[in-house]
């Protein structure tokens, strides 16, 4: 891995984002502003699973709204995400709370996959009344897990 | 007593002390910070595009407030005390900080907007009906001012951590 992030940071894209001071620190503000993105519309899906907001509107209806900025915001993510990687590779790459946040990443969009698969479905039981266990595990897991993708996301810049 | 007697003062309280030194405490403060200030923006957010008729237009904006309020200010409050935290470690050096200085213009502005929206503009959005006709131009002007406000605080904030003397990126 080390070679290769030695060979990602000698080629003339990440030559290019190196030799500008403020190309990283703007790629990390527009990541900031799509995880902002990310988490406050699994907050609200997860509140709306657990009755809290949306309340005149379907389960259906709430996730319907919200869905489709998660995956736009994972677009800007991955995005964003790729070039700051292209620009500091050996930071980046030979990082462990790198890697642990991939993994992280990868289960929060399957968990988000997943219900957006099985919302239709009734025997998948996204109601409260029906699935309390289910829904409040589903809940309380998904919004601390990309809580963990943001920490393990900061604690880059130190381990 | 001048400004910088008191700052450098905050800087060799216990708390300043630890976070200045500790090895963990300083990213765990700021973990936290991240994790408040990215959920204030993006609730915020959610309203501020429903003022502007960009998301959520079938959403009655009164629902909304209300479903919001609360969560942005437990998030703020959080956010306020990991900043503090974060600030009496190096206060001097912060206080010194264009960028800083900015976020800290910028989060008195959105203050202020957001007093005139909840005491001025809003008072009446119980009126305002489900649609994007019923939102007045000030609350929608409210709304953009707010989403530009925030997205200055949030990137202001990004930069301070490239421009302080040893903070880490």
């Amino acid at each position: 891995m080390m070679e290769f992030a030695t060979w990602l940071s000698e080629t003339g894209m990440s030559r290019q984002i190196q030799s500008h001071l403020w190309v990283i620190p703007a790629l990390q503000s527009i990541h900031i502003l799509a995880i902002a993105c990310v988490l406050s519309s699994t907050l609200f899906i997860n509140l709306r699973l657990l009755r809290q907001v949306d309340r005149a509107h379907s389960l259906e209806e709430t996730a319907q709204r919200f869905l489709p900025w998660i995956w736009c915001a994972l677009g800007v993510l991955v995005l964003t995400g790729v070039l700051l990687v292209i620009g500091e590779p050996v930071r980046e790459l030979t990082s462990v709370p790198f890697w642990l946040k991939m993994v992280l990443i990868l289960i929060g969009a399957a968990g988000t996959l997943w219900f957006q698969r099985t919302l239709k479905t009734p025997e998948a039981g996204w109601d409260l009344t029906r699935s309390k266990t289910r829904v409040r595990v589903f809940a309380c897991g998904t919004f601390l897990l990309w809580c963990a993708v943001i920490t393990a996301g900061r604690l880059i810049a130190y381990v | 007593m001048d400004i910088w007697t008191i700052l450098s003062s905050l800087e060799t309280t216990r708390i300043g002390e630890f976070i200045q030194l500790s090895d963990w405490a300083f990213p765990a403060v700021e973990v936290v910070h991240v994790i408040a200030i990215v959920l204030v923006y993006g609730v915020i957010a959610i309203v501020d595009l429903r003022l502007l008729g960009l998301a959520g237009r079938t959403r009655r904006y009164a629902d909304l407030a209300a479903d919001s309020l609360q969560l942005v200010w437990i998030a703020f409050a959080l956010a306020v005390v990991t900043g503090t935290l974060m600030f009496m470690a190096q206060a001097t050096a912060y206080a010194k900080n264009p960028f800083f200085l900015t976020k800290m213009v910028f989060i008195a502005l959105a203050g202020i907007n957001m007093l005139v929206m909840e005491f001025v503009i809003s008072r009446t959005r119980h009126e305002w009906g489900d649609g994007q006709r019923g939102i007045p131009v000030a609350a929608r002007i409210a709304g953009a001012l707010s989403l530009s406000f925030w997205t200055v605080v949030v990137v202001c904030g990004r930069w301070i951590g490239f421009t302080m003397f040893n903070a880490p990126f």
